[in-house]
């Protein structure tokens, strides 16, 4: 809907969709490494830019009950990652609102 | 009439005395000389000392000076005598006269007055100043003893020297924020290069020094007197005249310093210049701000109150253009008004030519959605932007419709595009990081490069006249000289996405669009915001807006509401119109050359063109054996119902014999009362939404249902 031109981020590493190199975040915007997506190594973000957020979900991960959101690269549609709207335990509500990358899915672009 | 020489002006006998700053022209009293017959006094004593409110003093003078403008002396001589005022009092003439003639030093003793010493009496009337005694380091001029020597006057520093006092005699009476200095300066100025023009270069060397020097001293202002110091270097009058920008003696110097030294003369003693004219603008200029849907270029007559109809501003869509299959991003009139230009997400770009709208050429070659087009000047090219995967900008010939020329080095979406007004070169902003914005010619080499970190450009828009080139970043405005590629400008604007530039006919004003709902019109040279427009709705899209209707009076913009605004450009919203539901209108154009006509391009993949739609026909005859309409723009037949058997027969004659072949012909059979209720609804729903709806395609905003001659007198009987 609409024309919309892409957000350019300014940093010295910025990871992007793997598929169009759309920038998606910074390297400085990292909070974890710990983390397991479906193709393996994930990220969590904190402000992630380009990408367009699916229906909310609810699912049981390895940390317990989340309502998540599957998040696509507006470019090129492909899934790159997902968004955590609301985390049921206490522990994990550092988590809510912070996007989830998959390393498989991107790549960086300088 | 004044005896006196100083007075100030002269005033009819008896009728008081014309406002002068302070000054008594009490002196004339004595001499008042009432030199017309007293039949003349009585009847003026007769007239009111008002006009419907207004002084009459102040109306008879600009009168007198307006019928001087106007060519007619004789008349204004008359009406001069008649009413017994006079336009200019007899100090006001000498000055202008001594100026004109290079009298210089009369004109500064009219100007300033003369320093008296002595006796507080002088001659009679003692002609005040306007102003309030000597600014300090002005120079006695006139009758002072030590003239060369350039003394100072200050606060009646001088004054314990001299046995008596000194006052200011005469001189005229000086506006309030009349700087006196720069007067003398001027005055002094003129004569100094005059002397050089004339190659006097002695006397004007003693100028220099006596005269013009204690300024620059007074005013620190030393910059000036070096420049006019360097003149003496020149070789000839036509050097002086071309280092000092001046027009010489013979041109009109002379005429433009008396108007810049009457600015500063009291303005009832010497009245501005073309007074009349000026009042006259500013009585236009108010009907016309306060006119909502002013849409012509044309001076209102003075006759009426002006006030522009709303049947004749383009209000209403006639016409979809239905030619597009996904969001339709852009669109773009040609330069002469003759093609319609609008690129879509589907790929592809239709150019339509205006008469008819019928679709002239479609434009494929793109493999992703076209984001912008830009006409060449002389409309035989046109640049198209792609977006995402395609990262090209393609130059088309509108004629062939072929490519000449692929620009794919881009790594990232072209953006936009601009031409040069030779037609050689453009410029192409796009949002890669090496090749942002550059210079390009026809062969496809880049000219020159701008190299800057963080440029990524969202929209270009060039001068007419090609000397300014406004570039937006996301945040920023940029804007550089062209031809020196030099960056002259950049405003940082804060908390804003900037989405589309346009830049006004006159090349001073820019139309700037940005996120979060905001229209801003700046000048380009100082970035400052001269309006502003809102009501719209933009936050997340690249919206734009333009200018529009004659004489640039309107802005038009898209909106993320599915309405096209439109405010006039000072600032009150005309109209905000419902189109293109749902989604976003993207881009708004109107006709360069047809004020009555705008389009609209939106997210339903349609293009609405609106057009000021007139049914001129003062009555429709709905005949009962056949009905024609006659476009009379196209100059042709579009619909044609006959089903009469001798009506058929005509028509098909017609047809073949007539050079305006209908674009349909329809014969039907039906009854006449059948018949004359489908006539009746066409005319009820307006005729071109008729034709359209039965799938012609109209674009006639001049129809009128036409008789034919067969049926006439069984059309005056159910009429």
């Amino acid at each position: 809907m609409g024309l919309a031109y892409n957000i350019y981020l300014n940093s010295h590493r910025i990871y992007g969709c793997k598929n169009c190199k759309t920038h998606l975040s910074n390297h400085d915007d990292i909070m974890s490494r710990n983390f397991r997506g479906q193709h393996g190594k994930a990220y969590l973000f904190e402000n992630v830019v380009n990408i367009t957020a699916g229906e909310p979900g609810e699912r049981n991960m390895t940390t317990g009950r989340h309502v998540v959101r599957d998040i696509s690269c507006r470019q090129c549609k492909e899934v790159v990652g997902w968004k955590y709207d609301k985390a049921y335990e206490a522990s994990e509500k550092y988590k809510e609102g912070k996007f989830i990358l998959e390393a498989e899915l991107l790549c960086t672009v300088t | 009439m004044g005896a006196i020489k100083y007075a100030n002006g002269s005033s009819s006998g008896g009728k008081g005395a014309l406002e002068s700053n302070g000054s008594h022209a009490n002196g004339s009293r004595s001499g008042a000389i009432v030199s017309s017959p007293s039949r003349l006094t009585e009847k003026r004593a007769a007239l009111p000392p008002t006009f419907f409110g207004h002084d009459r003093e102040e109306v008879t003078r600009i009168l007198i000076q307006g019928l001087h403008e106007l060519g007619y002396d004789g008349a204004a001589t008359t009406l001069s005598r008649e009413s017994g005022y006079e336009l200019e009092g007899p100090v006001v003439a000498a000055f202008r006269a001594a100026v004109l003639a290079g009298e210089w030093a009369e004109a500064e003793a009219l100007l300033f007055g003369v320093q008296r010493y002595g006796n507080a009496d002088g001659d009679g009337g003692g002609g005040g100043l306007g102003g309030e005694g000597w600014p300090t380091g002005e120079v006695n001029i006139g009758f002072s003893k030590n003239r060369g020597k350039g003394i100072y006057v200050g606060d009646g520093a001088g004054a314990g020297s001299w046995p008596g006092y000194q006052h200011q005699q005469g001189g005229l009476p000086l506006a309030e924020a009349a700087n006196k200095n720069e007067m003398l300066f001027w005055l002094r100025q003129q004569k100094y290069l005059e002397l050089l023009e004339r190659r006097d270069l002695d006397a004007a060397l003693a100028v220099l020094r006596q005269e013009l020097q204690p300024f620059a001293q007074a005013t620190h202002d030393v910059g000036r007197l070096h420049q006019l110091s360097s003149l003496i270097m020149c070789a000839s009058a036509d050097d002086v005249r071309y280092q000092a920008q001046w027009t010489g003696a013979e041109g009109d110097s002379r005429a433009q310093l008396l108007s810049a030294l009457s600015r500063y003369i009291s303005p009832s003693v010497m009245i501005p210049e073309h007074r009349l004219a000026i009042l006259l603008d500013q009585v236009k200029g108010g009907w016309i701000s306060n006119c909502l849907y002013h849409n012509t270029s044309t001076s209102p007559s003075l006759y009426v109150d002006h006030m522009c109809d709303p049947d004749e501003f383009p209000l209403q869509t006639i016409l979809e253009l239905r030619d597009h299959t996904d969001e339709v991003w852009f669109l773009a009139f040609s330069n002469n008004g003759d093609y319609l230009a609008t690129t879509s997400k589907d790929h592809t770009i239709c150019i339509y030519e205006t008469r008819s709208y019928k679709l002239v050429q479609r434009l494929e070659d793109h493999e992703s959605g076209v984001c912008y087009v830009a006409w060449s000047p002389d409309d035989s090219k046109l640049i198209s932007c792609a977006q995402a995967r395609d990262n090209s900008a393609r130059v088309w010939d509108v004629r062939t419709g072929r490519c000449i020329l692929l620009l794919s080095s881009f790594t990232y979406p072209v953006t936009s595009a601009a031409w040069a007004p030779s037609g050689e070169t453009f410029v192409i902003g796009s949002q890669d990081a090496d090749a942002a914005l550059c210079v390009w010619n026809l062969d496809g080499d880049k000219v020159f490069p701008w190299r800057e970190d963080g440029l990524r450009v969202h929209d270009v828009a060039m001068t007419p006249d090609g000397s300014r080139l406004v570039v937006l970043l996301e945040t920023r405005i940029l804007v550089f000289d062209l031809a020196s590629k030099d960056k002259l400008a950049d405003f940082a604007l804060d908390n804003v996405k900037l989405t589309s530039v346009n830049v006004s006919r006159n090349g001073r004003y820019m139309l700037v669009s940005m996120n979060d709902n905001k229209i801003r019109l700046m000048e380009i040279e100082t970035g400052e915001v001269v309006q502003t427009y809102d009501g719209h709705r933009q936050t997340q899209f690249i919206i734009r807006s333009a200018f529009g209707g004659a004489d640039e009076n309107f802005i038009v913009s898209g909106s993320e509401d599915s309405r096209v605004y439109v405010w006039r450009t000072n600032g009150p919203l005309v109209t905000a119109l419902d189109a293109h539901k749902p989604g976003c209108v993207n881009a708004v154009a109107w006709h360069p050359t047809d004020p009555r006509v705008f389009a609209s391009a939106g997210d339903d993949s349609r293009v609405r063109m609106y057009v000021t739609f007139f049914f001129s026909s003062s009555y429709c005859l709905f005949c009962c054996e056949s009905c024609l309409v006659w476009d009379f723009s196209l100059k042709r037949v579009l619909l044609f119902l006959c089903y009469a058997p001798i009506a058929i027969f005509l028509s098909c004659s017609l047809y073949s014999i007539s050079q305006y072949s209908p674009s349909s012909l329809v014969l039907w059979n039906f009854p006449s009362v059948l018949l004359a209720l489908v006539c009746l609804w066409a005319f009820l729903i307006r005729a071109p939404n008729f034709a359209d709806a039965f799938g012609i395609r109209t674009s006639s905003y001049e129809t009128v249902p036409v008789l034919d001659l067969s049926s006439i007198y069984l059309a005056s009987i159910t009429l």
